[in-house]
Protein backbone atom coordinates (compact mmCIF):
# COMPACT_ATOMS: atom_id res chain seq x y z
CA UNK A 1 0.00 0.00 0.00
CA UNK A 2 2.71 2.29 0.33
CA UNK A 3 3.29 2.78 -3.09
CA UNK A 4 0.01 2.04 -4.78
CA UNK A 5 1.01 4.31 -8.09
CA UNK A 6 4.15 1.96 -8.65
CA UNK A 7 7.28 2.04 -8.92
CA UNK A 8 8.29 5.03 -11.10
CA UNK A 9 11.01 6.62 -10.98
CA UNK A 10 11.54 10.05 -12.74
CA UNK A 11 15.01 9.76 -14.33
CA UNK A 12 16.75 10.89 -17.68
CA UNK A 13 17.78 8.18 -19.77
CA UNK A 14 16.87 6.48 -23.16
CA UNK A 15 15.02 3.91 -21.84
CA UNK A 16 12.83 6.50 -19.78
CA UNK A 17 12.27 8.38 -23.18
CA UNK A 18 11.21 5.05 -25.48
CA UNK A 19 7.64 5.27 -26.54
CA UNK A 20 5.58 2.82 -24.33
CA UNK A 21 4.48 0.58 -27.18
CA UNK A 22 8.49 -0.26 -27.97
CA UNK A 23 8.65 -1.13 -24.35
CA UNK A 24 5.80 -3.69 -24.76
CA UNK A 25 6.97 -4.94 -27.48
CA UNK A 26 10.00 -5.75 -26.47
CA UNK A 27 8.15 -7.49 -23.25
CA UNK A 28 6.40 -9.83 -25.48
CA UNK A 29 8.85 -10.94 -27.88
CA UNK A 30 11.01 -11.91 -24.48
CA UNK A 31 8.25 -13.49 -23.58
CA UNK A 32 7.34 -15.49 -26.45
CA UNK A 33 11.26 -16.61 -26.81
CA UNK A 34 11.63 -17.96 -23.51
CA UNK A 35 8.01 -19.69 -23.65
CA UNK A 36 8.44 -21.10 -27.36
CA UNK A 37 11.83 -22.69 -26.63
CA UNK A 38 13.03 -25.06 -24.03
CA UNK A 39 16.50 -24.49 -23.34
CA UNK A 40 18.38 -22.65 -20.65
CA UNK A 41 20.52 -20.07 -22.77
CA UNK A 42 17.61 -18.08 -24.48
CA UNK A 43 16.10 -17.05 -21.04
CA UNK A 44 20.18 -16.84 -20.29
CA UNK A 45 20.27 -14.18 -23.07
CA UNK A 46 17.26 -12.66 -22.62
CA UNK A 47 18.30 -12.12 -19.05
CA UNK A 48 21.84 -10.35 -20.17
CA UNK A 49 18.98 -7.88 -22.74
CA UNK A 50 17.07 -6.88 -19.79
CA UNK A 51 20.11 -6.41 -17.28
CA UNK A 52 21.70 -4.35 -19.82
CA UNK A 53 18.50 -2.11 -20.46
CA UNK A 54 18.06 -1.79 -16.35
CA UNK A 55 21.19 -0.34 -16.54
CA UNK A 56 20.33 2.05 -19.31
CA UNK A 57 17.66 2.94 -17.84
CA UNK A 58 19.64 3.83 -14.27
CA UNK A 59 17.86 1.10 -11.97
CA UNK A 60 20.05 0.41 -9.21
CA UNK A 61 21.62 -2.79 -8.06
CA UNK A 62 19.89 -2.17 -4.52
CA UNK A 63 16.50 -1.96 -6.69
CA UNK A 64 17.25 -4.89 -8.58
CA UNK A 65 17.75 -7.17 -5.13
CA UNK A 66 14.60 -6.12 -3.64
CA UNK A 67 12.69 -6.68 -6.80
CA UNK A 68 14.59 -10.48 -5.85
CA UNK A 69 14.26 -10.31 -2.38
CA UNK A 70 10.19 -9.93 -2.91
CA UNK A 71 10.17 -13.43 -4.44
CA UNK A 72 12.27 -14.78 -2.36
CA UNK A 73 10.45 -17.94 -0.94
CA UNK A 74 9.12 -18.49 -3.80
CA UNK A 75 12.69 -18.73 -6.03
CA UNK A 76 13.78 -21.25 -2.46
CA UNK A 77 10.90 -23.64 -2.98
CA UNK A 78 11.55 -23.98 -6.64
CA UNK A 79 14.82 -24.15 -6.57
CA UNK A 80 14.82 -27.12 -3.75
CA UNK A 81 12.16 -28.92 -6.02
CA UNK A 82 14.44 -29.14 -8.69
CA UNK A 83 17.65 -29.78 -7.52
CA UNK A 84 15.58 -32.73 -5.42
CA UNK A 85 13.92 -34.19 -8.58
CA UNK A 86 17.71 -33.78 -9.90
CA UNK A 87 16.02 -31.52 -13.06
CA UNK A 88 18.66 -29.31 -13.55
CA UNK A 89 18.41 -28.28 -17.54
CA UNK A 90 14.57 -27.78 -16.94
CA UNK A 91 15.20 -25.92 -13.37
CA UNK A 92 17.38 -23.19 -15.15
CA UNK A 93 15.17 -22.69 -18.03
CA UNK A 94 12.30 -21.83 -15.94
CA UNK A 95 14.28 -19.80 -13.20
CA UNK A 96 15.97 -17.97 -15.78
CA UNK A 97 12.23 -16.99 -17.71
CA UNK A 98 11.01 -16.29 -14.16
CA UNK A 99 13.94 -13.45 -13.27
CA UNK A 100 13.92 -12.37 -16.79
CA UNK A 101 9.94 -11.37 -16.63
CA UNK A 102 10.74 -10.27 -12.83
CA UNK A 103 13.56 -7.44 -14.12
CA UNK A 104 11.63 -7.18 -17.50
CA UNK A 105 8.36 -5.94 -14.67
CA UNK A 106 10.54 -3.60 -12.98
CA UNK A 107 12.40 -1.73 -16.08
CA UNK A 108 8.57 -1.42 -17.25
CA UNK A 109 7.52 0.49 -13.84
CA UNK A 110 10.49 2.55 -13.23
CA UNK A 111 10.59 3.76 -16.19
CA UNK A 112 6.99 4.28 -17.13
CA UNK A 113 4.57 6.38 -14.91
CA UNK A 114 1.27 4.36 -13.76
CA UNK A 115 -0.93 6.64 -15.28
CA UNK A 116 1.07 6.13 -18.93
CA UNK A 117 0.71 2.43 -18.63
CA UNK A 118 -3.33 2.83 -18.04
CA UNK A 119 -3.66 5.30 -20.81
CA UNK A 120 -1.70 3.07 -23.01
CA UNK A 121 -4.61 -0.14 -22.47
CA UNK A 122 -7.09 2.26 -22.46
CA UNK A 123 -6.17 3.29 -26.22
CA UNK A 124 -5.24 -0.33 -26.95
CA UNK A 125 -8.58 -0.95 -26.12
CA UNK A 126 -10.20 1.35 -29.14
CA UNK A 127 -9.73 -1.45 -31.84
CA UNK A 128 -12.62 -3.45 -29.66
CA UNK A 129 -15.23 -0.97 -30.07
CA UNK A 130 -16.83 -3.45 -32.67
CA UNK A 131 -16.55 -5.76 -30.20
CA UNK A 132 -19.13 -3.72 -27.97
CA UNK A 133 -16.19 -2.77 -25.47
CA UNK A 134 -16.47 1.12 -24.79
CA UNK A 135 -12.91 2.71 -24.31
CA UNK A 136 -14.73 5.33 -22.42
CA UNK A 137 -16.03 3.22 -20.24
CA UNK A 138 -13.09 1.11 -19.74
CA UNK A 139 -11.00 4.55 -18.35
CA UNK A 140 -13.83 5.19 -16.52
CA UNK A 141 -14.13 1.91 -14.89
CA UNK A 142 -9.72 2.18 -13.89
CA UNK A 143 -10.18 5.46 -12.64
CA UNK A 144 -12.80 4.46 -10.12
CA UNK A 145 -11.52 1.78 -9.13
CA UNK A 146 -8.14 3.30 -8.25
CA UNK A 147 -9.78 6.17 -6.42
CA UNK A 148 -12.21 3.13 -4.92
CA UNK A 149 -8.99 1.45 -3.31
CA UNK A 150 -8.14 3.90 -0.54
CA UNK A 151 -12.41 4.25 0.51
CA UNK A 152 -12.80 0.82 0.86
CA UNK A 153 -9.73 0.64 3.04
CA UNK A 154 -10.97 3.43 4.70
CA UNK A 155 -14.14 2.07 5.80
CA UNK A 156 -12.14 -1.10 7.18
CA UNK A 157 -10.41 0.84 9.33
CA UNK A 158 -13.25 2.43 10.51
CA UNK A 159 -15.56 -1.09 11.35
CA UNK A 160 -12.17 -2.68 12.87
CA UNK A 161 -12.26 0.92 15.13
CA UNK A 162 -16.03 0.86 15.87
CA UNK A 163 -15.82 -2.72 16.96
CA UNK A 164 -12.51 -1.92 18.95
CA UNK A 165 -14.36 0.76 20.74
CA UNK A 166 -17.05 -1.46 22.21
CA UNK A 167 -15.05 -3.70 23.49
CA UNK A 168 -16.16 -6.45 21.26
CA UNK A 169 -14.13 -9.30 20.09
CA UNK A 170 -15.18 -10.21 16.47
CA UNK A 171 -12.94 -11.80 13.68
CA UNK A 172 -12.11 -10.60 10.16
CA UNK A 173 -14.74 -12.98 8.77
CA UNK A 174 -17.76 -11.35 10.66
CA UNK A 175 -16.37 -7.73 9.79
CA UNK A 176 -16.91 -8.85 6.11
CA UNK A 177 -20.91 -8.74 5.82
CA UNK A 178 -20.55 -4.89 7.12
CA UNK A 179 -17.99 -4.25 4.95
CA UNK A 180 -19.71 -5.49 1.93
CA UNK A 181 -22.52 -4.04 2.64
CA UNK A 182 -20.83 -0.54 2.83
CA UNK A 183 -18.94 -1.22 -0.59
CA UNK A 184 -22.76 -1.92 -2.30
CA UNK A 185 -24.01 1.30 -0.88
CA UNK A 186 -21.17 3.13 -2.21
CA UNK A 187 -21.33 1.74 -5.60
CA UNK A 188 -24.55 2.85 -5.64
CA UNK A 189 -24.07 6.41 -4.61
CA UNK A 190 -20.90 6.36 -6.84
CA UNK A 191 -23.27 4.81 -9.73
CA UNK A 192 -25.95 7.55 -9.15
CA UNK A 193 -22.99 10.18 -9.39
CA UNK A 194 -22.45 8.87 -13.18
CA UNK A 195 -25.75 8.94 -13.93
CA UNK A 196 -26.31 12.18 -12.93
CA UNK A 197 -23.44 13.72 -14.67
CA UNK A 198 -24.31 11.23 -18.41
CA UNK A 199 -21.40 9.47 -17.86
CA UNK A 200 -22.33 6.12 -18.69
CA UNK A 201 -23.33 6.86 -22.10
CA UNK A 202 -20.30 8.38 -23.57
CA UNK A 203 -21.53 7.69 -27.04
CA UNK A 204 -23.89 10.71 -26.64
CA UNK A 205 -21.34 12.62 -25.99
CA UNK A 206 -19.09 12.16 -28.85
CA UNK A 207 -17.78 14.76 -31.43
CA UNK B 1 -30.52 9.47 -29.59
CA UNK B 2 -32.38 11.39 -26.88
CA UNK B 3 -35.23 9.95 -27.29
CA UNK B 4 -33.88 6.47 -26.45
CA UNK B 5 -32.17 7.79 -22.95
CA UNK B 6 -35.22 9.62 -22.25
CA UNK B 7 -37.96 6.65 -22.25
CA UNK B 8 -34.98 4.73 -20.90
CA UNK B 9 -35.05 6.64 -17.26
CA UNK B 10 -38.74 7.23 -17.39
CA UNK B 11 -39.07 3.26 -17.16
CA UNK B 12 -38.66 1.33 -14.01
CA UNK B 13 -34.71 0.94 -15.02
CA UNK B 14 -34.16 -2.63 -16.18
CA UNK B 15 -30.63 -1.60 -16.77
CA UNK B 16 -28.83 1.04 -15.31
CA UNK B 17 -24.72 1.30 -17.19
CA UNK B 18 -24.09 3.58 -14.25
CA UNK B 19 -24.88 1.41 -11.72
CA UNK B 20 -23.32 -1.64 -13.13
CA UNK B 21 -20.37 0.48 -14.33
CA UNK B 22 -19.62 1.87 -10.08
CA UNK B 23 -20.41 -1.76 -8.92
CA UNK B 24 -17.61 -3.66 -11.11
CA UNK B 25 -15.06 -1.16 -10.46
CA UNK B 26 -15.90 -0.78 -6.98
CA UNK B 27 -15.71 -4.50 -6.09
CA UNK B 28 -12.42 -4.65 -8.60
CA UNK B 29 -11.08 -2.24 -5.51
CA UNK B 30 -12.88 -4.38 -3.20
CA UNK B 31 -10.79 -7.27 -4.54
CA UNK B 32 -7.69 -5.19 -4.48
CA UNK B 33 -8.22 -4.28 -0.59
CA UNK B 34 -8.72 -8.20 0.56
CA UNK B 35 -5.73 -9.14 -1.33
CA UNK B 36 -3.69 -6.61 0.32
CA UNK B 37 -5.06 -7.34 3.92
CA UNK B 38 -2.64 -7.87 6.44
CA UNK B 39 -2.43 -12.60 5.39
CA UNK B 40 -2.72 -14.57 8.63
CA UNK B 41 -0.17 -17.46 8.83
CA UNK B 42 -2.46 -20.88 9.07
CA UNK B 43 -1.13 -24.08 10.09
CA UNK B 44 2.11 -25.44 11.61
CA UNK B 45 3.68 -24.47 8.27
CA UNK B 46 2.49 -20.84 8.66
CA UNK B 47 1.44 -20.67 4.91
CA UNK B 48 -0.10 -17.06 4.76
CA UNK B 49 -3.96 -16.78 3.78
CA UNK B 50 -5.23 -14.02 1.98
CA UNK B 51 -8.25 -12.57 1.53
CA UNK B 52 -7.45 -12.55 -2.39
CA UNK B 53 -10.09 -15.25 -3.08
CA UNK B 54 -12.95 -14.77 -0.63
CA UNK B 55 -12.92 -11.49 -2.64
CA UNK B 56 -13.24 -13.19 -5.61
CA UNK B 57 -16.09 -15.37 -4.64
CA UNK B 58 -17.96 -12.37 -2.44
CA UNK B 59 -17.53 -10.38 -5.52
CA UNK B 60 -19.19 -13.15 -7.89
CA UNK B 61 -21.90 -13.80 -5.21
CA UNK B 62 -23.14 -10.34 -4.84
CA UNK B 63 -22.78 -8.75 -8.70
CA UNK B 64 -23.61 -12.47 -10.96
CA UNK B 65 -21.89 -13.62 -13.49
CA UNK B 66 -21.39 -11.03 -15.52
CA UNK B 67 -20.92 -8.15 -13.34
CA UNK B 68 -18.75 -10.55 -11.57
CA UNK B 69 -16.79 -11.66 -14.45
CA UNK B 70 -15.80 -8.04 -15.73
CA UNK B 71 -14.69 -6.69 -12.09
CA UNK B 72 -12.62 -10.14 -11.30
CA UNK B 73 -11.42 -9.23 -14.90
CA UNK B 74 -10.36 -5.34 -14.74
CA UNK B 75 -8.78 -6.05 -11.10
CA UNK B 76 -6.89 -9.25 -13.00
CA UNK B 77 -5.68 -6.46 -15.72
CA UNK B 78 -5.20 -3.66 -13.64
CA UNK B 79 -2.91 -6.09 -11.23
CA UNK B 80 -0.81 -7.07 -14.80
CA UNK B 81 -0.74 -3.41 -16.01
CA UNK B 82 1.93 -2.83 -12.64
CA UNK B 83 -0.28 -1.91 -9.85
CA UNK B 84 0.55 -4.01 -6.82
CA UNK B 85 -2.84 -5.34 -6.40
CA UNK B 86 -1.99 -8.80 -6.13
CA UNK B 87 -1.85 -10.97 -3.00
CA UNK B 88 1.35 -9.82 -0.67
CA UNK B 89 1.39 -6.31 -2.59
CA UNK B 90 2.52 -8.04 -6.18
CA UNK B 91 2.02 -6.75 -9.65
CA UNK B 92 2.86 -6.80 -13.02
CA UNK B 93 3.26 -8.52 -16.07
CA UNK B 94 5.99 -11.14 -14.38
CA UNK B 95 2.61 -12.69 -12.65
CA UNK B 96 1.94 -14.48 -15.79
CA UNK B 97 5.50 -16.34 -15.85
CA UNK B 98 5.44 -17.88 -12.26
CA UNK B 99 3.71 -20.70 -11.18
CA UNK B 100 0.29 -19.20 -9.81
CA UNK B 101 -0.05 -17.60 -13.55
CA UNK B 102 -3.12 -20.50 -14.03
CA UNK B 103 -5.17 -19.79 -10.88
CA UNK B 104 -4.83 -15.64 -11.67
CA UNK B 105 -6.19 -16.25 -15.36
CA UNK B 106 -9.38 -18.28 -14.09
CA UNK B 107 -10.09 -15.90 -11.56
CA UNK B 108 -12.25 -14.19 -13.99
CA UNK B 109 -13.40 -17.38 -15.50
CA UNK B 110 -14.44 -18.88 -12.13
CA UNK B 111 -16.35 -15.96 -10.99
CA UNK B 112 -18.68 -15.67 -13.91
CA UNK B 113 -19.27 -19.45 -13.34
CA UNK B 114 -20.09 -19.10 -9.55
CA UNK B 115 -22.18 -15.50 -10.43
CA UNK B 116 -24.18 -16.87 -13.08
CA UNK B 117 -24.92 -20.36 -10.90
CA UNK B 118 -25.99 -17.99 -7.82
CA UNK B 119 -28.56 -15.99 -9.85
CA UNK B 120 -29.99 -18.29 -11.34
CA UNK B 121 -30.67 -19.58 -7.64
CA UNK B 122 -31.40 -16.15 -6.28
CA UNK B 123 -33.51 -14.95 -8.83
CA UNK B 124 -35.49 -18.09 -9.85
CA UNK B 125 -36.67 -19.80 -6.19
CA UNK B 126 -37.36 -17.10 -3.83
CA UNK B 127 -39.11 -18.81 -1.33
CA UNK B 128 -36.49 -21.83 -0.50
CA UNK B 129 -33.34 -21.59 0.98
CA UNK B 130 -30.79 -21.46 -1.35
CA UNK B 131 -27.71 -22.56 0.78
CA UNK B 132 -27.10 -25.31 -1.25
CA UNK B 133 -27.03 -24.54 -4.82
CA UNK B 134 -25.03 -21.17 -3.51
CA UNK B 135 -22.41 -23.55 -2.46
CA UNK B 136 -22.76 -25.82 -5.24
CA UNK B 137 -21.86 -22.54 -7.41
CA UNK B 138 -19.13 -21.22 -4.88
CA UNK B 139 -17.32 -24.67 -5.17
CA UNK B 140 -17.10 -24.87 -9.17
CA UNK B 141 -15.81 -21.60 -9.08
CA UNK B 142 -13.01 -23.20 -6.58
CA UNK B 143 -13.10 -26.53 -8.73
CA UNK B 144 -12.48 -24.43 -12.02
CA UNK B 145 -9.62 -22.52 -10.48
CA UNK B 146 -7.65 -25.36 -9.12
CA UNK B 147 -7.68 -27.28 -11.97
CA UNK B 148 -6.73 -24.37 -13.90
CA UNK B 149 -4.16 -23.57 -11.24
CA UNK B 150 -2.42 -27.15 -11.10
CA UNK B 151 -2.52 -26.63 -15.02
CA UNK B 152 -0.33 -23.68 -14.99
CA UNK B 153 1.93 -24.86 -12.54
CA UNK B 154 2.56 -28.06 -14.79
CA UNK B 155 2.71 -25.99 -17.96
CA UNK B 156 4.88 -22.90 -16.47
CA UNK B 157 7.49 -24.37 -14.08
CA UNK B 158 7.25 -27.92 -15.29
CA UNK B 159 6.41 -29.38 -12.36
CA UNK B 160 5.08 -32.93 -12.57
CA UNK B 161 1.22 -33.51 -12.31
CA UNK B 162 1.31 -34.95 -8.89
CA UNK B 163 3.70 -32.81 -7.31
CA UNK B 164 1.16 -29.99 -8.85
CA UNK B 165 -1.32 -31.39 -7.17
CA UNK B 166 0.17 -32.07 -4.02
CA UNK B 167 1.00 -28.27 -3.37
CA UNK B 168 -2.72 -27.39 -4.66
CA UNK B 169 -4.14 -29.18 -1.84
CA UNK B 170 -1.78 -27.03 0.48
CA UNK B 171 -4.36 -24.17 0.00
CA UNK B 172 -7.70 -26.42 -0.21
CA UNK B 173 -9.01 -26.09 3.69
CA UNK B 174 -8.15 -22.81 3.68
CA UNK B 175 -10.12 -22.16 0.35
CA UNK B 176 -12.95 -24.06 1.64
CA UNK B 177 -13.21 -21.90 4.83
CA UNK B 178 -13.53 -18.87 2.54
CA UNK B 179 -16.14 -20.49 0.39
CA UNK B 180 -17.92 -20.83 3.37
CA UNK B 181 -17.62 -17.18 4.98
CA UNK B 182 -18.15 -15.93 0.81
CA UNK B 183 -21.86 -17.64 1.34
CA UNK B 184 -22.32 -16.70 4.90
CA UNK B 185 -21.72 -12.93 4.04
CA UNK B 186 -23.63 -12.90 0.47
CA UNK B 187 -27.05 -14.02 1.97
CA UNK B 188 -27.19 -10.85 4.28
CA UNK B 189 -26.06 -8.42 1.66
CA UNK B 190 -28.52 -9.57 -0.73
CA UNK B 191 -31.71 -9.61 1.62
CA UNK B 192 -30.15 -5.25 2.52
CA UNK B 193 -30.25 -5.06 -1.28
CA UNK B 194 -32.83 -7.09 -2.72
CA UNK B 195 -32.32 -4.91 -6.14
CA UNK B 196 -29.01 -6.41 -6.72
CA UNK B 197 -29.96 -9.53 -8.34
CA UNK B 198 -33.50 -7.97 -9.71
CA UNK B 199 -32.45 -7.35 -13.30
Amino acid sequence: MNNLMGAYSPKSSPIHRAPLWSKWLVIFGITLACAMTHTWWVPALALMLVLVLALMARLSLHELGAALWSVKWLLLAMSLYYLFFDKLALGADVLLTLLTLIFATKVLLFTTPMTSLIDGFVRGCKPLRGLGVSPELVGLAIALMLRSIPVIMDRWVILQTAVKARGIKLSAAHLFTPLVMTTVAYAHETGDAIVARGLDSPKNKQV
Amino acid sequence: MSHSTHTSSTATAPHNTGRDVALIAVFAAFIAVCALLPAFPVGPAGVPITFQTLGIYLTALVLGGKRGFLAVLLYVIVGLLGLPVFAGGSGGIAALAGPSAGYLLAFAPAAALTGALAYSTLSTRPGKSPILRLTGAVLAGFVLMTAAGIAGMVINAGISWPAAFTAALLYVPGDLIKCAVAIAVALPVHRAFPTLSRR
